[in-house]
């Protein structure tokens, strides 16, 4: 049986509801409080939580995301009194499934009930599908298996897409995810990098050109959006494309036909798109630097990726798939990973996300070279001076030097974080040294540093370098 | 920060692209690999997810004695040099996610603007 939450303020109302959805054979909780209202969703599994804007100890909309993140994750319809546009768009971008305005007749709220717990029944069908491949995408949090639902309704679909996120958080994974589990999987998967390429370059690649179209056009060449035909076309980056281009590109978007360079037909391409994007397009809309009746057209299924520090319960996850996967690759047994480097790894914040995760645990396996555990020390210094430096910020400074203000002159701030910086600085020279034997060539491509800046680091150290 | 070339043979063309690569990141910063074995073995060591990798292939055989290095490739900001672009080659050359597609009958001035944008890119690479 279905199980329905409302939130508001309005016992009267509440209760009218909370009749009217048991009458059609679900069941009704309510909460009058947005603290009760997140304790009950929070700790019972809810198909759809009814949601008031303005409630007595705060905004419903601001609780919005974090009860779609819920493990049940529900759908969530707006309702408020209060309406606004702001207000509406804001809940839509934040995935509500409806906004309905105060005062409506409560048989009115009972349609897009009913229509969210069919939508509910036929996305848990599909995402139950064990044969969905999500190749690379490491993950069991809420926020990652709502992306998951996501990319299975648009694998299912023809719709255009887009994937937006910080930099290193697995859009075009997901991009491909989504192409290897639709109708297109047969066929190309064509990656546009609008961030690689200058404009006059990227009308060639896109629309491709005939025999003598420009200077260097020795041969026709189809171009990508040829390519992608019956399959799909990944625009990576897409806030980068021209605005000359954003134009060609909207009409081929809607007509899926073109004319290439120094052709005098146009041809036809029956590709599908997904594009990507690390920047704000609303604001590059308002800015006049992105096109709103393209970004109108890509818009028909948006994917939020969340950044790493938002989902920091797969961080240990990520971290033993890859690690696994980059000891295989070099032919090492597969490294453990100490209780002390998974707290560091949590710890920190990424702001490169899952890439920099991965480059991290690469430069970790080469550092513990045959030491079957990554510790701590094995992660590259940047990192543990950034975990440092936290740990300096983070704890009043009385505590952390309560013992030697004792016995020696107190430290200032910056004095004790350039002690704790050379501190660390020289653990990892002094483990460097020793991993590699006193390899200077291997310490130098593992530290990332210049020979002359490690000669010069281990002098400043007193290190000896044992061979 | 670095670069992976791997040329199989040594060519007026490939003498040429190196030229070109050359232009864009000083000599020593290139990683030059002829041989598919020193390649792989090159994947084996620690590398820089996102790292730029220019691989030429100046014929068919070269380009299929790269595809089973795809996991490696596709990890990488690729750029390939195809012999042809037949719709057999150009779909297998789709499977390895390439930033960039050129022929070995290019100018190479094309390589060298999207190499000065995605070494720009990549800059925090190791």
């Amino acid at each position: 049986m279905a199980r329905v939450l409302i939130i508001d303020d309005n016992k009267q109302f509440c209760n009218l509801l909370s009749q009217m959805v048991q009458k059609e054979g679900y069941e009704a909780v309510c909460a009058y409080t947005l603290t009760d209202g997140l304790r009950y969703a929070s700790s019972t599994p809810f198909d759809v939580v009814f949601l008031d804007v303005i409630l007595p100890d705060g905004n419903g909309l601001d609780k919005l995301t974090e009860i779609r993140n819920y493990a049940s994750s529900p759908e969530v319809i707006i309702l408020t009194g209060a309406g606004t546009v702001d207000g509406a768009e804001m809940a839509i971008k934040s995935g509500a499934w409806d906004y309905i305005p105060k005062p409506s007749s409560i048989s009115v709220m009972m349609l897009p009930l009913i229509r969210a717990l069919q939508y509910r029944e036929e996305k848990l069908k599909k995402t139950h599908h064990p044969d969905m491949k999500i190749e690379g995408i490491i993950g069991n949090s809420a926020k990652m298996k709502r992306c998951y639902e996501l990319v299975a309704e648009a694998a299912s679909t023809d719709v255009n897409v887009i994937i937006s996120g910080e930099t290193g958080t697995g859009k075009e994974l997901f991009a491909k995810a989504i192409h290897e589990n639709s109708r297109r999987a047969a066929k190309n998967f064509v990656v546009v990098d609008c961030a690689a390429l200058q404009e006059t370059l990227t009308e060639s690649t896109l629309f491709g050109y005939e025999k003598g179209a420009f200077t260097g056009a020795v041969h026709h060449r189809d171009g990508l959006i040829k390519q992608g035909d019956s399959g799909t076309l990944f625009l990576d980056e897409i806030g980068e494309l021209p605005l000359s281009i954003q134009k060609s590109f909207l009409r081929v978007l809607q007509e899926h036909r073109f004319r290439p360079l120094g052709a005098a037909k146009e041809i036809d391409s029956n590709f599908r798109l997904i594009a990507a994007t690390n920047r704000d397009l609303d604001r590059m809309v308002q800015t006049g630097h992105f096109r709103e009746d393209l970004l109108f057209r890509l818009r028909s299924l948006t994917i939020q990726l969340p950044t790493l520090r938002e989902h920091p319960e797969d961080i240990v996850e990520i971290a033993i798939y890859h690690t696994a996967k980059i000891c295989k690759r070099s032919g090492l047994e597969v490294k453990q990973l100490s209780p002390d480097f998974l707290d560091a790894i949590v710890s920190y914040r990424w702001p490169g996300n899952v890439r920099e995760l991965v480059n991290a645990l690469e430069r970790a396996v080469a550092a513990a070279l045959s030491s079957p555990t990554l510790f701590r020390r094995h992660l590259p210094s940047s990192i543990r001076v950034q975990l440092a430096k936290a740990v300096v910020g983070d704890q009043p400074s009385w505590e952390k030097t309560s013992v030697d203000a004792e016995s020696k002159k107190f430290q200032t701030l910056k004095e004790l974080r350039e002690s704790t910086y050379d501190k660390v600085e020289k653990e990892y020279l002094i483990d460097l040294m020793k991993n590699t034997g006193g390899n200077i060539l291997q310490a130098c491509k593992i530290s990332d540093i210049s020979r002359a800046r490690l000669y010069q680091l281990i002098k400043k150290h007193g290190i000896t370098i044992s061979g | 920060m670095s670069l992976i070339f791997y040329q199989p043979m040594e060519s007026g063309v490939g003498k040429r692209l190196r030229n070109i690569l050359e232009s864009v990141v000083p000599k020593d910063h290139i990683e030059l690999y002829s041989t598919m074995d020193d390649l792989f073995e090159r994947f084996q060591n620690p590398i820089c997810h996102g790292k730029v990798t220019v691989i030429f292939a100046a014929t068919r055989k070269d380009f299929h004695r790269i595809l089973p290095l795809k996991d490696f490739l596709s990890d990488m900001n690729l750029v390939l040099i195809l012999p042809d672009d037949s719709p057999e080659m150009m779909a297998e050359a789709h499977t390895l996610r390439p930033r960039y597609i050129t022929w070995a009958d290019s100018d190479f001035r094309d390589i060298e603007a999207v190499l000065k944008r995605l070494m720009a890119l990549s800059k925090n690479c190791f």
